[in-house]
């Protein structure tokens, strides 16, 4: 149904990107390249810039200077809606989910793949009939996948604050995206929800080859998932490497980690 | 289907007046679906609906009529409903980049616009007196009075029976439409828009796109009611597309629920037939006095508009989904207090000795 999953994702490129917002400099010429099939996160104190970061790779956000491609496209001039039919999909660090079932945010997360306009669903045309049917058994399968296959017609409201969590992540797997940006999506859960969930983005990695970039507090599980880790203070670039050597580097200890090493266990 | 057939039996049983009160029904029905559609699912607030309304009336009546072009009406009925579309996509613009009680307001000038242009553009609209509305032909068959002469199991069948055919098929039309686009793709995009609209755009929702095309579907829906409207009321006036039009359509959607196509059906049936009928049954009725009298007491018009005034607060306080969420908990309360069906599976029968050993509790 989809060929983009079979090809391996393009680079993602952050070049010096800038963004303002009267007079607060909320990303100060940060730098990133993620690399096709990784896991890079991006960490920080709160306030650092990461979801800033995020709006700026989605479109929510025009940086004032710099630039970000994804293979040969750059991402920084269009709207949201075509950044996401290139297959960057994302969730949010509050949860945003619509009004309605599982099944009617996942279908959300197929409109760019599908084509079915107002006269032809108006209608009921055969067309726009196939192609629901089609994009619902596949939205089923991702459900599936993410744990959320008892819950397909539930309202969402009526979900837990893991699983509607969790419906965020499905939303966006369904755009069958070549990047996913997930912002904090463990915030809020149990041990046991976090593990599940961990388990889940692991699999999206190793399975579908995803490129994936991470915003998150949880450090044992930007130590377990993540290839390279960004490290973002005060909208500065301040380290960036494999988490081993971000975990001992001084300027990241003392800035995120807290003045000393007992931070570290804090964490 | 059951419901269908019942509808198709009001015109060899009731007389014209109830028949009028079907037919004005449907019509607020189609025009309340279209902005159900626009304010209850993609969350855009709009006082114009009147002006759309009287698009599509004044459309069909200029373009079907003389003077005007005088086309065959079926055409020009068509060309109305296209016509308050477009009319829809020429006020998006506005609607894509102005939001909530600001759209509200930018859509409140399209209706004393409107009604500015129904008073002065005498040779279109006919002025203060508005025109009479030539009857809809399709095919040699007049939905009006007469030609040709038709008498159905004894009944014979004037305007108001021939409209009620044609509002009912109309009104089958907007509720197979409404609801495919509602549970469908675009459904879904302008809920999202008005849930969040980063999110929305995020997911790949075109969000000046779709909220023009709210507009524009929703205005069609207005304009296809206007047409209706026009063909039951015979004549069209200017005072009837006024301001207290656009209110009466949002309390229609407010009192059946918002985003819903029975419930918009429900409030525009609520809404349309109180007045009417407490006009009829006035001097049967408590505190009413009859219409025409002066004495300062209370009219049933406004008596109407007291009741569904009261309609209104009551369903934002207990019931903010509307007649269609009472309907839909009442349902789901009936199914929970039927006893379910014995278990058939060997694997649910363990909990069963505790559920039989539980009256032995009740024995001291």
């Amino acid at each position: 149904m989809n060929d983009r999953t079979t090809t391996a994702p393009p680079v993602l490129d952050v070049r010096d990107v800038t963004v303002r917002f009267a007079g607060l400099t909320a990303l100060d010429a940060v730098s990133l390249t993620v690399e096709p099939g990784t896991v890079h996160a991006i960490i920080g104190p709160n306030g650092a810039g990461k979801s800033t970061c995020f709006n700026v790779l989605s479109g929510l956000c025009r940086p004032a200077a710099g630039t970000v491609t994804l293979g040969d496209t750059e991402l920084t001039r269009l709207a949201p809606h075509r950044i996401a039919a290139l297959g960057v999909a994302r969730t949010f660090q509050n949860i945003v989910t619509t009004h309605g079932t599982v099944a009617d945010n996942l279908m959300l997360g197929r409109h760019a793949l599908t084509r079915a306009g107002f006269a032809a669903t108006a209608l009921r045309l055969p067309g726009a009939v196939r192609e629901q049917r089609r994009h619902l058994a596949r939205a089923r399968e991702i459900a599936e996948l993410t744990g959320l296959g008892a819950h397909f017609d539930s309202p969402v409201a009526l979900l837990s604050y893991g699983d509607r969590k969790r419906v965020e992540l499905a939303r966006a797997l369904c755009l069958e995206p070549r990047v996913l940006l997930l912002d904090e999506p463990v915030a809020g859960m149990n041990a046991a929800e976090r593990a599940r969930t961990a388990e889940v983005v692991g699999e999206l990695r190793t399975e579908l080859g995803l490129s994936i970039v991470l915003v998150e507090h949880d450090m044992g599980l930007v130590m377990r998932l993540a290839d390279d880790v960004t490290v973002l203070d005060f909208g500065r670039s301040i380290a960036h490497g494999t988490p081993d050597e971000v975990r001992r580097d001084p300027e990241v200890l003392r800035a995120y980690l807290g003045t000393d090493t007992q931070g570290e266990d804090a964490a | 289907m059951c419901l269908a057939v019942v509808l198709c039996l009001p015109p060899f049983y009731l007389d014209a007046f109830w028949l009028r009160i079907g037919l004005f029904s449907m019509a607020a029905a189609i025009g309340a679906v279209g902005l159900a559609l626009l304010t209850g699912t993609a969350g855009q607030l709009s006082l114009g609906h009147a002006f759309f309304l009287a698009t599509g009336a004044y459309g069909y009546t200029w373009l079907a009529g003389e003077p005007g072009p005088g086309l065959p009406p079926a055409l020009a009925a068509l060309l109305a409903v296209l016509l308050a579309g477009a009319a829809g996509g020429l006020f998006s613009p506005v609607a894509a980049r102005v939001r909530g009680i600001y759209l509200g307001i930018a859509t409140l000038a399209l209706v004393f616009l409107g009604h500015h242009v129904l008073l002065t553009a005498d040779s279109v609209t006919g002025g203060f007196n508005g025109r009479s509305v030539p009857p809809l032909t399709l095919g040699g068959f007049t939905f009006g009075a007469g030609d040709p002469e038709l008498t159905v199991l004894g009944v014979p069948f004037g305007a108001e029976e021939r409209l009620w055919f044609l509002g009912l098929a109309l009104f089958a039309f907007t509720w197979f439409t409404a609801r495919g686009l509602l549970r469908g793709r675009p459904g879904r995009a302008l809920a999202a828009l008005r849930d969040s609209e980063t999110a929305a755009a995020v997911m790949g929702v075109d969000v000046a796109r779709h909220r023009s095309a709210a507009f524009v579907v929703s205005s069609m829906y207005a304009g296809l009611a206007g047409v209706l409207l026009a063909l039951s009321f015979r004549r069209v006036v200017p005072d009837y597309f006024s301001l207290v039009l656009s209110v009466d359509y949002l309390a229609m959607i407010v009192i059946g629920g918002l985003g819903s196509v029975a419930g918009a059906t429900a409030g525009a049936v609520f809404v349309t037939a109180l007045p009417l009928l407490m006009t009829r049954y006035a001097d049967q009725l408590p505190l009413v006095a009859a219409p025409g009298s002066a004495d300062g007491s209370v009219g049933p018009t406004e008596a109407a508009r007291y009741l569904y005034g009261a309609a209104i607060v009551l369903v934002l306080l207990y019931a903010p989904d509307g007649l269609h969420g009472l309907a839909r908990r009442a349902r789901d309360r009936i199914r929970r207090r039927r006893p379910r069906p014995p278990a058939t599976d060997p694997a649910l029968s363990p909990p069963q000795p505790a559920a039989t050993a539980r009256p032995k509790e009740h024995t001291p």
